[in-house]
């Protein structure tokens, strides 16, 4: 087993730092994507017979839009923490504690926006065909739709905590 | 009037006849203009691309221009108002798709009562 440690403890922590800054980034972009095109679709689906859902359903991809650009605002702040450092000053304790934190929030921040974004596109489908159907059941399925947006929300909050703990790459002074 | 509608009533199943004899199957209808106006008034697209560019712009602009004048230097707090700011464009949107809403179906009952 320590060699395992010995092993991550090998990688540097500009790598952690870069990959999870990545993995943010583009889980994000794959949860809102995917949440937009099955929202999109259903949304043209249905606006070919019912004509009248066209405005009040966008509200579906904007809400799948938030959950990128909650990707993009963590990436920012993750990719603030990165500055140049000679070899030799990289591995330090407080180094591969950003390293690790950094990673970590990004994958933590990723998996969040991937699952919300594809459950606030798959309830959007939904509340663009109900209403579409019945113009009285787009508030009810709204509601549903804020609980599962809500849950990114819950991912940004974490990920903003556990980076906020992490200082910036530093040098031994 | 009465004897030009008779009139107009007997030419139609006459051309009918004549253009189905002939072959050709375009309906005495294909000659009037269609109705090629957009479905989509230009204010809601112009409200639409208005939230797009605030969506975009908005969070990410909140938070390089508060990072060091509100929170100096604090990204979370930063990170945190870009969040809400980005929360405010969504729920500013559904004020606005909620209100178009109504007066549509406002107008809408308005020509029902017109059309009895």
């Amino acid at each position: 087993m320590g060699q395992v440690g010995a092993f991550i403890e090998s990688i540097s922590p500009y790598a952690w730092a870069s990959t999870g800054i990545g993995l943010c980034i583009g889980l994000s972009v794959v949860g809102a994507a995917w949440g937009i095109f099955i929202t999109g679709t259903s949304i043209l689906g249905g606006g070919v017979k019912a004509p009248r859902i066209r405005t009040k359903n966008l509200l579906s991809i904007v809400f799948c839009e938030v959950v990128a650009i909650y990707g993009v605002i963590t990436s920012i702040i993750l990719s603030s923490k990165i500055s140049h450092l000679d070899n030799d000053a990289l591995h330090s304790g407080n180094n591969y504690f950003t390293g690790f934190a950094i990673f970590w929030s990004g994958v933590l921040v990723g998996m969040c926006n991937l699952v919300c974004g594809i459950s606030v596109g798959i309830n959007g489908s939904s509340a663009a065909l109900a209403d579409a159907a019945d113009p009285s059941l787009f508030v009810k399925i709204l509601i549903i739709e804020i609980f599962s947006s809500v849950l990114g929300l819950f991912g940004l909050i974490i990920g903003l905590l556990l980076s906020g703990q992490a200082g910036d790459f530093e040098g031994i002074s | 009037m009465t004897t030009r509608r008779t009139a107009a009533q007997t030419a139609i199943p006459d051309t009918d006849n004549g253009s189905s004899s002939s072959g050709n199957i375009i309906s005495p209808r294909a000659s009037e203009k269609s109705n090629i106006t957009p479905a989509v008034p230009s204010s809601v697209i112009a409200k639409l691309l208005g939230f797009t560019f605030a969506m975009i712009t908005l969070p990410i602009s909140t938070y390089f221009l508060s990072l060091n004048t509100l929170f100096s230097g604090n990204s979370t707090w930063a990170g945190a108002s870009a969040a809400i700011m980005a929360n405010v464009v969504l729920l500013s949107y559904v004020v606005v798709a909620f209100r178009d809403d109504q007066s549509e179906r406002a107008e809408m009952m308005e020509q029902e009562k017109k059309a009895r």
